[in-house]
């Protein structure tokens, strides 16, 4: 065990160690991100890792997701299935608790609530409004992650990491968050219908697989996970919000305070279970 | 155009009916319901007068996932013809049933962005008010004269007792805006 984090415990000494060994993140996304951030957390050897992800391995994942094998069953293999493959070979140290099930069940909400830190690796702003939301209620940190390819012209690519570590600052009071894409992410089948015929079918709904490369992720995942290290071991406090422009090759980091009086930050704040998040519960 | 002062004046039974509505769904949901009323101008500001409480029971709503909470199509259009016919100005009352400060969701924000000047222009620009209650307080907004700027209804007179908004949503727009807007 000393051996093996030998090279860790360099850097941010043994009692660091100590607190990555002890800490139990969750995972919210198995994809090309998340494949990549538990991949890291398990070489840095955190001790229990909640990976949430409801969806099975698809072939146009294999560019991208790095555990995943050429000749893994496609359709049936789950995603989680995968990452605890993976991490059972990269360090049997660290446990994995798969749920395969969506964010919005009973059996996510309820392993969530047990997390020292949870990471958002999330590909739609509705879910993620709902992390954010959970975790400002039971008051947990959380990274999220976004990773971006806009086709041009002009051509845009790279993504962002928000640590949402102390408050005021949320996804929300950040203005990281489409609430346009949250509302339609959180309509019934009815009010769907309903946005259609007043207004079509948007472009984005036909089109929704956009381009996604294994590289840009995993500039990403390192940033989300580097913050997460240096806060849990104390070499310096998070930054709040770090973006990559993948088209100059330049990584800037926001000093931008939040507004204070946030509802999340404000209200929703350490409610817990008085918020009544399983509302959202299908 | 600088907007105006709001007040609305309300009987006790109407307001422990307004709350009571609000606040004691059987599984614990939020709540909707609308106050058509009249607009009385004073000197000094305009006060809000009831007409009619009209609330709205599930089969009114289309639930989504947790905060989308939306009307039906026919309940909107049966708000919309009342408010018309009753030639009144709309006050929405919507619940957040918990123990905790009152105040607009960024959901609910999003929500009034495009709603309220759909609303506003059905009913010939007449203010729309919205009021949200917790089991702790309420907080309130009206919009009349600068579409993107609402503020308050404040205060709330209760047969002469006055109950008065958290202010934290028109707080957060301040701090965030700078400005109302």
């Amino acid at each position: 065990m000393e051996q093996r984090f030998d090279r860790n415990t360099r850097f941010f000494g043994a009692a660091g160690q100590q607190k990555l060994c002890a800490s139990r993140i969750a995972v919210v996304g198995a994809g090309g991100l998340g494949t990549q951030v538990i991949q890291q957390l398990a070489l840095l050897g955190v001790g229990e890792i909640i990976v949430i992800d409801h969806e099975d391995l698809d072939t146009t994942n294999l560019n991208r997701y790095v555990s995943a094998q050429h000749d893994d069953p496609v359709p049936g293999t789950s995603k989680v299935e995968i990452v605890a493959r993976m991490v059972a070979r990269l360090n049997p140290d660290t446990k994995v608790i798969p749920i395969q099930h969506p964010l919005m069940s009973q059996e996510a909400f309820d392993a969530l609530k047990g997390a020292t830190v949870v990471f958002g690796c999330l590909d739609d702003d509705a879910p993620r409004f709902v992390l954010n939301e959970f975790c400002a209620a039971y008051d947990m940190p959380l990274i999220d992650l976004a990773s971006d390819i806009i086709p041009g012209p002009p051509l845009a690519y790279g993504g962002r990491v928000a640590v949402i570590w102390r408050r005021p600052g949320c996804l929300h009071c950040l203005d990281l968050l489409d609430m346009a894409e949250v509302a339609k992410g959180l309509e019934s089948a009815g009010q769907r219908e309903q946005r259609l015929k007043i207004y079509g079918v948007d472009r984005q709904d036909l089109d929704q697989k956009g381009p996604s490369v294994v590289s840009i992720n995993g500039v990403i995942a390192s940033l989300g996970v580097t913050e997460f290290m240096v806060a849990v071991t104390g070499i310096r406090a998070p930054n709040r919000l770090t973006t990559y422009y993948g088209n100059t090759g330049k990584v800037v980091v926001s000093a931008d305070p939040p507004a204070g009086d946030c509802y999340y930050c404000n209200v929703v704040h350490g409610a817990g279970d008085g918020i009544e998040l399983y509302r959202y519960v299908a | 155009m600088q907007s105006h002062r709001y007040s609305l004046s309300l009987d006790r039974r109407l307001k422990d009916a307004i709350w009571n509505h609000m606040l004691t769904h059987p599984r614990g949901h939020e709540r909707l319901g609308f106050l058509f009323t009249r607009v009385i101008s004073t000197p000094t500001h305009q006060v809000l007068t009831p007409v009619e409480w009209l609330p709205l029971h599930d089969a009114d709503l289309e639930l989504g996932s947790g905060e989308a909470l939306e009307m039906t199509q026919e309940a909107q259009a049966r708000v919309i013809k009342h408010g018309h016919d009753l030639n009144a100005a709309l006050v929405e009352f919507h619940s957040h049933p918990w123990d905790m400060p009152a105040q607009f969701s960024g959901y609910d924000m999003h929500g009034f962005s495009e709603f309220v000047p759909y609303i506003r222009w059905r009913l010939k620009d007449r203010p729309y008010g919205a009021i949200v209650v917790s089991r702790s307080g309420f907080d309130s907004l009206i919009w009349d004269t600068e579409p993107d700027a609402p503020t308050a209804i404040d205060p709330l007179v209760v047969e002469g007792a006055i109950l008065r908004p958290t202010g934290l949503t028109l707080r957060y727009r301040r701090r965030k805006y700078g400005t109302e807007i």
